[in-house]
């Protein structure tokens, strides 16, 4: 069963279109990431599938509802916008968001402290909102998400702002709420963020749709592949830009990560770099998703300068 | 729509209102503490109690006889809040002491400042010069500190008058049938309504419907305001998306509004309990029945959820306070009408102006309430009307500021145009 169903769901602000005929579907129980530029149209997607907004056309299902609002209860949901009642104290706004999810939970206040100790905010109960810096505000916003064990969590740009230790132990977490079976939807324009923890990736470019795989697919595929080289010396260089096959040099360190462009055979690749230049080391790695996304954006944006 | 929620929403509102700093110093403790220093600071400026006597050089030879019992009487042209100020607890204490005419004053005045306090303590020493009676020349009077401003005047006033006592006397007049003769009759003003015949002060008349109308008029921008204020912080905190992924935005709207009712109630409760006190200390607690108590309730119900409906859709649509009034601009001048017209309408409760007025939504409640408090009865169907016209108004409103809230509370920066906010309505 599908948790996310989106057919042809369009919207669009004044003359700006800002999702464009997107469809998506989000399994039940997997880990979905949401990848994208800035103001590529994440936000407004998951606003939609949250019913926050109205899609000016085009079907959404959630959860099996028409609309969010029909199972606000098994939804978590992370805003972008990190947003807390600055006078209000922490363990106040947690019951606060629990109750408007409909937990009635005796044991409310003993939930909502063990979910304060895993994020590392100990003491953080008794609080003033504004007193917390605003990774640990953050933090106090994934645990409004979570309290009410929802089915489904939305969650965007999760790991945005937080310092590598925080945003080690909220990774730990989501993935955590992936393995009790959640549905899980995150955006990020953070490709490394979406390899690491995905089943799943879809990738809007101005609204549209420009990819939707899933990982494994994606490193089973022979598309996307790159190649390291080591050279010796550095001599070559040149020659290695002036390859037909090779879209782009990078340096990586100490050596350089070649491009290839779609359809090009590794072996071939490997054979013609030999030839071009004293070769100390090559090996064959896969393109990392931000590499497959800026050419898939460079596509959306001028078809037919590439592929 | 989940009442579940609506009610979760709206506790939050009532509590974080109610315990907020702001709200108990200035709306709840501030009329406490005015009610506290009217009540109490008359007892704590009242001067320490005195007794003892007055000692009078009277050498004009006549006053004394008719100064004696109007010294005993000296509180008796006073007020209640006067009498209770002053330092004489009981008038009817102080002595006359008549001294030789040969005394040296100086001598006399001197022993006022020597005394012990306690009865046999001299509290003042009046001179009547000879010619007193003749001419008109001034009488001195010596006072000790002890004796307060009130009791200093009243006896002065007293002495006074025992001088023309003695003068009339002088004259073989008999000076309480002048005086009879000469005191000005008060009116008493009956209105005759359809009701009956009621005996109330023009004052009264007039000023009781524009205490209550601003009374409402008070408590209803009071919780308007503070629905705004908390809406322009969850907009400017950024707390409303991860509000409306638990609620619908018709479910945070009713619950904030249904919050902001039960604080403005309490507002009002507690601003017509202190009436209530003042009125039965003005001894007119016939004025505020039960009735008009409820139906300021009713009224104040109506009035706000149409400003509450406009103060949404409003702050929907501002990140700041500033913003906000620069829109409210027009609804405020509207609403502020019956203000204007309240001297009109509080003179003539029955005229066209104020019937027609009673069912213009949204100053309809304001009018009728001003209406309720005058003397003459106002036809129950009218009153009725009157509901049932600001209802239907404030459906229209709550209908119209869900489409704008909906749309506005998840914008940011600049205000859209009207304009684009009515064709939000369409959608």
């Amino acid at each position: 069963m599908e948790a996310v169903v989106l057919e042809r769901v369009s919207k669009s602000f004044g003359d700006a279109r800002a999702v464009d005929a997107l469809d998506l579907v989000v399994p039940t129980g997997q880990i979905a990431g949401f990848i994208g530029p800035n103001g590529a149209g994440k936000t407004t997607t998951m606003r939609m599938i949250l019913s926050i907004l109205v899609p000016d056309s085009g079907a959404l299902r959630v959860l099996g509802q028409p609309r969010a609002t029909d199972c606000q209860d098994r939804i978590g949901y992370l805003p972008e916008e990190r947003g807390l009642y600055k006078k209000m104290r922490v363990g106040a706004f947690l019951a606060y968001m629990a109750r408007l999810k409909g937990v009635r939970d005796k044991d409310l206040r003993g939930n909502i402290e063990r979910w304060l100790a895993r994020l590392e905010l100990e003491g953080a109960y008794g609080k003033r909102c504004e007193e917390l810096s605003k990774g640990m505000q953050q933090k106090v916003q994934f645990a409004a998400a979570v309290l009410h064990e929802p089915d489904l969590l939305v969650l965007d740009e999760p790991f945005s702002g937080l310092d590598p230790v925080s945003g080690s132990v909220l990774r730990e977490l989501v993935l955590e709420q992936h393995r009790a079976g959640r549905t899980i939807l995150f955006s990020t324009h953070r490709m490394q963020e979406a390899q690491q923890l995905c089943d799943h990736v879809f990738m809007i470019h101005h609204g549209k749709k420009v990819l939707d795989t899933s990982c494994a697919a994606l490193e089973a595929s022979g598309d996307g592949r790159a190649i390291l080289v080591e050279l010796e010396g550095d001599a070559g260089v040149e020659a290695l830009e002036r390859l037909p096959a090779v879209e782009n040099v990078a340096r990586a360190g100490r050596a350089l990560r070649l491009a290839l462009r779609e359809g090009a055979d590794p072996a071939a690749v490997i054979r013609e770099i030999a030839a071009a230049a004293r070769v100390r080391r090559v090996e064959v790695v896969r393109a990392s998703l931000e590499e497959i996304f800026l050419r898939l954006a460079r596509t959306a944006d001028h078809p037919g300068s590439d592929a | 729509m989940s009442v579940r929620k609506v009610l979760v929403v709206a506790l939050r509102e009532l509590v974080a209102t109610v315990t907020a700093r702001g709200f108990v110093i200035g709306v709840l403790l501030m009329p406490l503490l005015i009610a506290g220093v009217i009540a109490f600071i008359p007892r704590l400026i009242r001067m320490p109690s005195v007794s003892g006597s007055i000692a009078l050089v009277d050498r004009s030879g006549a006053v004394a006889p008719h100064l004696v019992p109007r010294v005993r009487d000296v509180m008796a042209d006073l007020g209640p809040i006067s009498r209770r100020r002053s330092s004489i607890a009981d008038p009817t204490s102080l002595r006359v002491d008549v001294l030789p005419e040969g005394v040296d004053v100086a001598v006399e005045t001197a022993r006022m400042v020597a005394a012990a306090p306690g009865p046999d303590a001299r509290l003042a020493v009046a001179v009547i010069p000879e010619t007193s009676l003749d001419d008109g020349t001034p009488f001195d009077l010596y006072t000790s500190s002890r004796l307060d401003i009130v009791l200093q005047s009243a006896l002065a006033e007293q002495i006074a008058e025992a001088i023309v006592d003695a003068r009339l006397e002088r004259s073989g007049i008999d000076a309480a049938r002048i005086r009879t003769l000469v005191k000005r009759p008060q009116s008493v003003t009956r209105t005759v309504t359809a009701a009956g015949t009621e005996e109330i002060a023009e004052l009264t008349r007039i000023l009781m419907p524009f205490a209550f109308m601003m009374l409402l008029w008070a408590v209803t921008f009071t919780a308007g305001q503070l629905l705004l204020t908390t809406l322009v912080e969850e907009k400017s905190q950024r707390v409303m998306e991860v509000l409306l992924s638990a609620v619908s935005p018709l479910e945070l709207l009713t619950g904030k509004i249904l919050g902001n009712v039960c604080v403005g109630l309490i507002v009002l409760a507690v601003y017509l309990g202190l009436g209530a006190g003042a009125l039965s200390a003005l001894r007119l607690p016939h004025v505020l029945s039960s009735g008009m108590a409820l139906l300021l309730c009713a009224f104040f119900v109506v009035a706000f959820l149409f400003l509450a409906a406009i103060m949404a859709a409003v702050g929907s649509v501002v990140d700041d306070l500033r913003s906000a009034q620069s829109l409210l601009s027009p609804i405020l001048v509207l609403m502020s009408t019956p203000l204007l017209l309240w001297l009109p309408i509080a003179r003539e409760p029955s005229s066209t102006l104020a019937v027609v007025l009673s069912f213009v939504p949204p100053i309809g409640p304001f009018v009728t309430v001003l209406r309720l408090a005058s003397p003459e009865p106002l036809p129950v169907w009218q009153i009725a009307l009157s509901l049932v016209v600001g209802a239907a108004s404030v459906v229209v409103a709550i209908w119209t500021s869900a489409k704008v809230f909906r749309v506005g509370v998840l914008l940011y920066g600049k205000p859209p145009p009207l304009r684009t906010m009515l064709s939000w309505l369409t959608r």
